[in-house]
């Protein structure tokens, strides 16, 4: 095959990962990574954990060296966004008004946060997300003793935590009853109990949280229950939408993300992969996207056999982590509210396994909390059984 | 083959366990790298590269390969 040109827009873990692994396999294709951002990329789970709480400096989450990416051999047009693509042509739109011609093209442009709607403007109302927002945030905490966090995911409640062991006072807020309820009430309830023996003081079932700049460096928080806060830094973790503004005009299939097929296929030469890619999943019959640091290495080295023509490995089964206090959480799977979930462990040191079962009593997902052992078991059969049945 | 892990960035997925088991573990408490063994046969060295690569945070370093 001739050499063809390969352009990767958003090269952060996904777009990094394909580099790579076409690398790796012997590719010579010449790349071009689009990068919105001015740094090279970056790991981000550690920016909500070890760099909030200042024990890892941001250089420590640089994936690789410069001289690794040089390695690499590709061209890193940082600092650069995509603003449109044109699949007829198959040329990608830049901001600085050239256009990209390319053979293949990988999109791995990932999440911008949600903000909350009237907040625009608010110098103490945050999101995280990049290098940047980790920057803002790390600068602000010190001066703040009352920190709200709205949003009781992953995101939210890692900040929460991280923000407890400084000494701040936390308020966690959601609309919904627990703490990650898209994992079921048996984890929520867990991760309730944690944070409450943490001194976390949680105001979960209250929507419509309201917010208002106080001036002087604060802001006031109204809760759906009718009671305010003031607080000096209010952090929003109400997820994040996929980045796909830039394909509006594309014609891409755009339901969640960029929807593609089991191999993470949009069209023909056109590729999607992390956070922004919703690949069909056979395994539920449907397409999924994941939000998870795994995910988006897996998609990548996929992608980028899928590109070279090369058979890819099986798909590894999804894995997400947190840490929170004294906390380690390891899911795999697909674990959802509607399966039967059945707590195979739950013994001394808040150490927890849950076992999501359909209506088969299939295995479908699993957590395990401060037990790797049952975590790798977990991990295991669940990959067998995707090859079972995958 | 010689290869070393960094308690200092492991930051305990347990992806390398499950990529190179013969080679390494996590600790039952800390959830934090173990190496079983520091020079691994040869025929380990596919499954040890996948480990390195799938190491979330560049803990795994491998030299001599």
């Amino acid at each position: 095959m001739p050499d063809r040109h390969v352009v990767i827009v958003g090269g952060s873990a996904a777009g990094l990962s394909t580099l790579e692994a076409m690398r790796s396999a012997g590719a010579g294709d010449a790349v071009t990574v689009v990068r919105r951002e001015s740094h090279l990329p970056y790991e981000r789970p550690p920016l909500s954990k070890q760099v909030l709480a200042g024990s890892w400096g941001l250089d420590q989450t640089l994936q690789r060296s410069a001289e690794e990416i040089a390695a690499l051999q590709a061209e890193w047009r940082l600092s650069t966004s995509a603003v449109s693509l044109d699949v007829d042509r198959r040329v990608v739109g830049l901001d600085d008004g050239t256009d990209l011609a390319f053979d293949e093209l990988v999109i791995s442009t990932g999440l911008t946060p949600r903000r909350l709607p009237g907040t625009e403007g608010f110098d103490r109302v945050v999101t995280l997300r990049t290098w940047e927002d980790a920057t803002a945030l790390r600068a602000l905490l010190p001066g703040c003793d009352r920190i709200g966090v709205v949003g009781a995911g992953f995101l939210g409640t890692e900040v929460a935590a991280v923000a407890r062991e400084l000494g701040c006072t936390v308020h966690l807020i959601d609309m919904e009853s627990l703490p990650l309820i898209a994992l079921g009430q048996e984890l929520g309830r867990a991760v309730e109990a944690l944070h409450r023996r943490h001194g976390t003081q949680l105001h979960l079932g209250v929507g419509g949280a309201s917010l208002r700049q106080l001036g002087s460096g604060s802001v006031a928080v109204e809760l759906g229950d009718g009671g305010v806060l003031t607080l000096d830094l209010v952090v929003v973790a109400i997820g994040a939408a996929p980045e796909v503004e830039w394909l509006r005009t594309s014609g891409l299939s755009l339901s969640d993300g960029v929807d593609c097929d089991e191999n993470g296929r949009a069209r023909d030469g056109i590729w999607a992969v992390g956070d922004v890619a919703n690949w069909f999943e056979p395994l539920l019959g449907r397409r999924v996207r994941f939000e998870h640091r795994n995910n988006a290495s897996a998609q990548g080295l996929h992608v980028a056999h899928s590109i070279l023509g090369i058979e890819p490995p099986p798909r590894p089964v999804p894995y997400a982590w947190t840490n929170q206090f004294d906390a380690r959480v390891q899911i795999f799977g697909h674990p959802a509210p509607v399966h039967h979930v059945v707590v195979s462990e739950s013994g001394e040191g808040g150490r927890l396994v849950l076992e999501y079962r359909d209506t088969a009593g299939i295995l479908r997902g699993g957590v395990a909390w401060n037990l790797p052992a049952a975590g790798m078991r977990i991990r295991r059969e669940l990959t067998e059984g995707s090859m079972v049945t995958g | 083959m010689k290869v070393t892990a960094d308690h200092g960035k492991c930051v305990g997925t347990g992806n390398c366990a499950f990529a190179a088991p013969d080679v390494f573990d996590q600790d039952e408490v800390s959830g934090l790298v173990i190496v079983k063994q520091d020079e691994p046969g040869e025929q380990l060295l596919g499954a040890v590269r996948q480990a390195a690569r799938d190491c979330p945070s560049g803990a795994i370093e491998i030299v001599d390969a």
